[in-house]
């Protein structure tokens, strides 16, 4: 994913922009990028710089022209709403790291009581 | 003026792109060098390869510690890139000074890297920091080349003409590592007489780059050397400039290597 167009209303004004993918920090999970749009309608624009983990997204937005902190709020949940359609958690080499050891841990658990179990039915049986 | 007629293509793949690429085609990234070389008709080629409709080649990924930099990647990218700036400070440096914002939100890392001009910042910086350069071609598959035996004479390189630049792999630096890079131009954004890159880890790493001091970006081992044994910043930079015939160009480069150094320490 490279990004992609962003439309959005905010103050009951269009905007329509674009969200980029910037970098991605496979070893911390991390996803930065960079959005913005301005209102197609009179003068007044938002930007943001994004840092995104899974399950959450941190921002800088920048106002210009007569954007109101509403403008940001829209950008960024345009952003959220781009970013959760393709990004999942299974796209986080952390989170796949963390669910491949839980898997183990949990097939090592069973496996165990299986042994443990089997061992004390011949033990039963004499 | 108007460039010669010339054939389009644009590949949406990678592997496309290396059936059109051939003796008589030129691949077109940000067009920031090579059209106004169509324009003064000073390239003529039969066929132009657009690959900015690969989104494939486009990313920064840094993986395993190293950063793997797609050949399409925007030099605007590169330089808004917080990865690169906490792991790869040159390079944030470097690109900060290549033209103006305009030219780097066409301009592309790979673009500046395959045209190789001897005065530009990104192929000097990234010798600096020992960059590895991955190129596929149809017939002959993938290769890796480091930094010296890829940049050749000016305006030249290793790549043959059905190869493409896909990749460029940057190693991690040491621990501590400081970088700085420092150039002259006489007007800011032009290209510049001479520069220097510089990345210095303490006494274990050093390594020095330069910019316009020959027909390729230029490593200095000696000066290199120096510094590790703990040369100060003015004799370190006294050892590279003397790599410099030119009395100009050598005062500059020496100069501009010390402030580096310093700037690094």
């Amino acid at each position: 994913m490279t990004g992609g167009p962003l439309t959005f209303e905010a103050d009951g004004v269009p905007y329509a922009g674009a969200l980029r993918v910037v970098d991605v920090d496979e070893d911390a999970g991390v996803v930065g990028a960079h959005a913005q749009a301005r209102a197609t309608r009179g003068w007044a624009g938002v930007a943001a710089d994004i840092t995104t983990r899974t399950g959450g997204l941190d921002a800088d937005v920048l106002l210009s022209g007569d954007a109101t902190p509403a403008a940001g709020e829209a950008l960024l949940a345009a952003v959220r709403e781009q970013l959760g359609a393709s990004i999942s958690p299974a796209d986080d080499p952390v989170w796949r790291r963390k669910l491949a050891l839980r898997a183990a841990l949990a097939v090592g658990v069973g496996v165990a009581a299986g042994l443990a179990g089997a061992a004390w039915d011949r033990r039963r049986r004499g | 003026m108007k460039p010669a007629p010339f054939h389009y293509v644009a590949p949406r793949s990678v592997d496309a792109a290396l059936a059109a690429l051939g003796e008589d085609a030129k691949a077109l990234a940000g067009g920031q060098s090579l059209v106004p070389l169509l324009n003064f008709r000073l390239a003529r080629p039969e066929t132009l390869v657009d690959l900015n409709g690969i989104d494939e080649l486009a990313y920064l990924r840094k993986s395993g510690g190293t950063l793997r930099i797609g050949a399409l990647t925007r030099q605007a990218t590169l330089h808004r890139s917080s990865v690169v700036e906490r792991g790869w400070s040159l390079l944030t440096r470097a690109v900060a000074q290549v033209a103006h914002p305009a030219i780097r939100n066409r301009g592309t890392v790979g673009g500046s890297v395959a045209h190789a001009d001897p005065a530009a910042e990104l192929p000097v910086a990234l010798t600096a920091l020992d960059a590895r350069f991955h190129m596929r071609s149809a017939q002959r598959g993938p290769r890796t080349i480091a930094a010296p035996d890829f940049f050749r004479a000016p305006l030249m390189t290793a790549l043959e003409p059905d190869e493409l630049l896909v990749e460029i792999e940057v190693p991690a630096l040491p621990d501590g590592a400081r970088a700085a890079f420092v150039e002259h131009a006489r007007t800011h954004g032009d290209f510049a007489l001479a520069g220097a890159a510089v990345v210095r880890a303490g006494t274990e790493h050093a390594a020095i780059a330069l910019l316009g001091a020959g027909p390729t970006p230029l490593r200095v081992p000696d000066a290199e050397r120096a510094l590790c044994n703990g040369a100060s910043a003015a004799e370190a930079a006294r050892i590279a400039g003397a790599a410099l015939d030119d009395d100009y160009r050598r005062a500059l480069t020496t100069e501009l290597v010390r402030r580096a150094i310093e700037e690094a320490a």
